[in-house]
């Protein structure tokens, strides 16, 4: 276990590497940020001048060894420390990414195994077409629904506004709630049909074991490691920040700080962006991959 | 005996992918048999004829404005009181209402099909050249190719989608509907690359492929007369699947200002328009935001269709 977990975050410092790497690269190729961070009248001697402050004279090796030194450097529009920004608009992000998984965990699983117990009933077309029109919306569009319902129609939520409070959270985490739950749904549903009928939950029915708990106690578990993976990669695409929906709802997460550093050639909040999406996807794979040994003793970790 | 030569051209014979009409109107009968695809067949060749024929079935231009009807609800008849031309004069109807431009909702929202369709189709266009190149050689040649690869597909999957796409468009100094095209189209090609990898994996090892190379034929003539056909089923589902996904990034990147730029619509710069006064409007980002939800189902339902279709498990 302990060679396991090192190993896979030996197998990390690559990845790493190659994304401060390329991003530096095509930030380099991309222009100089000075032609959009400087007014269109400054005059050459002003442009050194903020050439100078922004550490951009050096020689590009020290520029980019700053990076693996663990130093993200100051952003250049907002001369504050990238590592503090990236934290601040993560902290946001999380709490609705981590609220919208749960939501689409529960709504989700229950609702795909509802389907899987009753195929192809009222209940499992219903549940179905549902999730086809929920991996069909796009997030702003529900999140702008869901404001002219909850917010302006009924008046029982705020009107969004840019504010990290959980009364202004709600929408964003609903929407990206019920979008995920769709997928879940749908995901749970065809694993489990596909479980249903192995010759080994025949044989439990036909010992006698009722439909109810053979699904859940026989069939439930094998379909979980496909679950848990897919729970994972949507938790660490929630994390990486929903621009969208948090435009459509204007909170001020991450995916609102990268989105806004793109626009405005901001280099070292977008390469600290890149970093953390990189964490967090890798950490996520490697709790995943984590999960797999306890919900699957055939898969070991140890050779 | 028969010479060999004879024995070898027959059997390169029956190497060749059959191309007779069978089976293509086999499966486009088992498409057909599914309800919800067969709605989904007729909403496209709907969308179709809205792409080919929309300046004869918008009523109004996409940039026409009728001073005086700001913000008109759905249904609303009225007579401009500053009509810019004679057109203008006289009972005027907009069945979909007005925006804050005075245009009319339904013109723009038919002009925008053309933006989604054609950005739907072309990036997934670019997504399947990738998609299927990278994943021909990375599953046909195996070793560290496969292994790099892969790892760079891993990695452009990892990233979000949506801010990938808003890098590549960032390079570009304008925004344009070119610079949609390829940022979706080199984002979205991720799944296609796995798909067609796991599938030349298990085909390279048939015997059709040993035979094939005993007798002599080509690396580049195996992958594209022998292993990609045999591929087409997966592609095809995955591709018509990523026109959905296409469409949904289009949306998304007009949502953030990043596509077709003013005064020409798409569905989703006419969300963004949308957000200023949508509270007051509900119309303004209804109608476009259905017309977004209503396509991509059609294209996600056709793939499902097609992918019950072309699954040997459920074939009677």
């Amino acid at each position: 276990m302990a060679t396991f977990l090192l190993r896979r975050l030996l197998q990390s410092i690559p990845v790493f590497i190659g994304i401060i790497l390329i991003c530096f690269a095509l930030l380099k190729l991309s222009g100089d940020p000075t032609n959009i961070i400087a007014s269109p009248r400054a005059t050459a001697a002003e442009r050194a001048k903020i050439r100078e402050s922004l550490g951009l004279n050096r020689p590009w090796y020290e520029q980019l060894g700053r990076y693996f030194r663990g130093d993200l450097g100051d952003s250049y529009r907002h001369h504050r420390p990238v590592f503090s920004m990236i934290m601040e608009g993560a902290a946001v992000t999380a709490r609705v990414a981590v609220s919208a998984m749960c939501i689409a965990v529960c709504l989700g699983l229950f609702s795909g195994l509802l389907s899987a117990y009753r195929p192809r009933t009222m209940i499992d077309y219903s549940s179905a077409a549902i999730s086809s029109f929920g991996v069909s919306v796009p997030a702003f569009f529900l999140a702008m629904i869901l404001t002219l319902i909850f917010a302006v129609h009924l008046n029982w939520l705020p009107i969004p506004r840019p504010d990290a409070d959980w009364k202004y959270l709600i929408i964003p985490i609903a929407t990206l709630g019920l979008l995920n739950t769709a997928m879940l749904a749908r995901l749970t549903r065809n694993c489990m049909l596909a479980e249903m009928s192995e010759g080994y939950v025949r044989t439990a029915r036909a010992k006698g074991r009722g439909p109810l708990r053979t699904m859940l106690t026989h069939a439930f578990p094998n379909v979980l490691v496909p679950i848990t993976t897919v729970i994972g990669t949507d938790l660490a695409a929630l994390l990486g920040g929903a621009v969208l929906t948090e435009t459509a709802c204007s909170i001020p997460g991450l995916g609102r700080v990268v989105f806004q550093a793109i626009s405005e050639r901001d280099h070292p909040v977008i390469i600290g962006g890149c970093l953390f999406f990189a964490v967090i996807f890798v950490t996520a794979n490697l709790v995943v991959d984590l999960f797999y040994g306890v919900l699957d003793p055939r898969i070991r970790h140890n050779e | 005996m028969s010479n060999t030569a004879d024995v070898l051209a027959t059997a390169e014979n029956a190497l060749q992918p059959r191309t007779a009409a069978g089976p293509w109107w086999a499966l486009l009968g088992r498409v057909a048999a599914n309800r919800a695809a067969l709605v989904a067949v007729i909403f496209i060749a709907f969308l179709m004829l809205v792409v080919a024929f929309g300046p004869w079935l918008a009523p109004h231009g996409y940039d026409e404005q009728f001073r005086g009807a700001e913000n008109q609800p759905p249904w609303t008849r009225m007579t401009i009181e500053y009509p810019e031309n004679e057109s203008q004069a006289g009972l005027q109807f907009f069945p979909l209402g007005t925006d804050s431009n005075a245009r009319d909702t339904l013109s723009r929202i038919i002009y925008g099909t053309r933006v989604s369709l054609a950005v739907g189709i072309s990036a997934t266009f670019i997504g399947l050249l990738v998609g299927v190149g990278m994943g021909l050689v990375s599953g046909f040649y195996g070793g560290w190719i496969d292994s790099v690869c892969m790892r760079f597909t891993d990695t452009v999957f990892a990233f979000p989608s949506v801010l990938l796409a808003v890098a590549i468009t960032a390079i570009f100094d304008k925004p344009s509907l070119w610079v949609v095209f390829l940022a979706l189209g080199l984002v979205g090609w991720t799944g296609m690359a796995r798909v067609v990898r796991s599938q030349v994996l298990s085909l390279k090892t048939r015997d059709y492929i040993s035979a094939a190379r005993a007798l002599g034929t080509g690396t580049v003539r195996i992958l594209f007369r022998h292993i990609l056909p045999n591929c087409l089923g997966p592609v095809i589902i995955v591709a018509t699947l990523s026109v959905g996904g296409n469409i949904l990034g289009e949306a998304g990147l007009s949502f953030l200002g990043l596509g077709v730029q003013e005064p020409y619509p798409s569905w989703g710069a006419m969300l963004a328009e949308a957000r200023e006064n949508y509270r007051e409007a509900w119309w303004l980002a209804v109608f476009p935001g259905l017309a977004i939800v209503l396509t991509v189902l059609a294209f996600n339902l056709l793939g499902d269709g097609l992918r019950d279709a072309l699954d040997p498990k459920k074939q009677q």
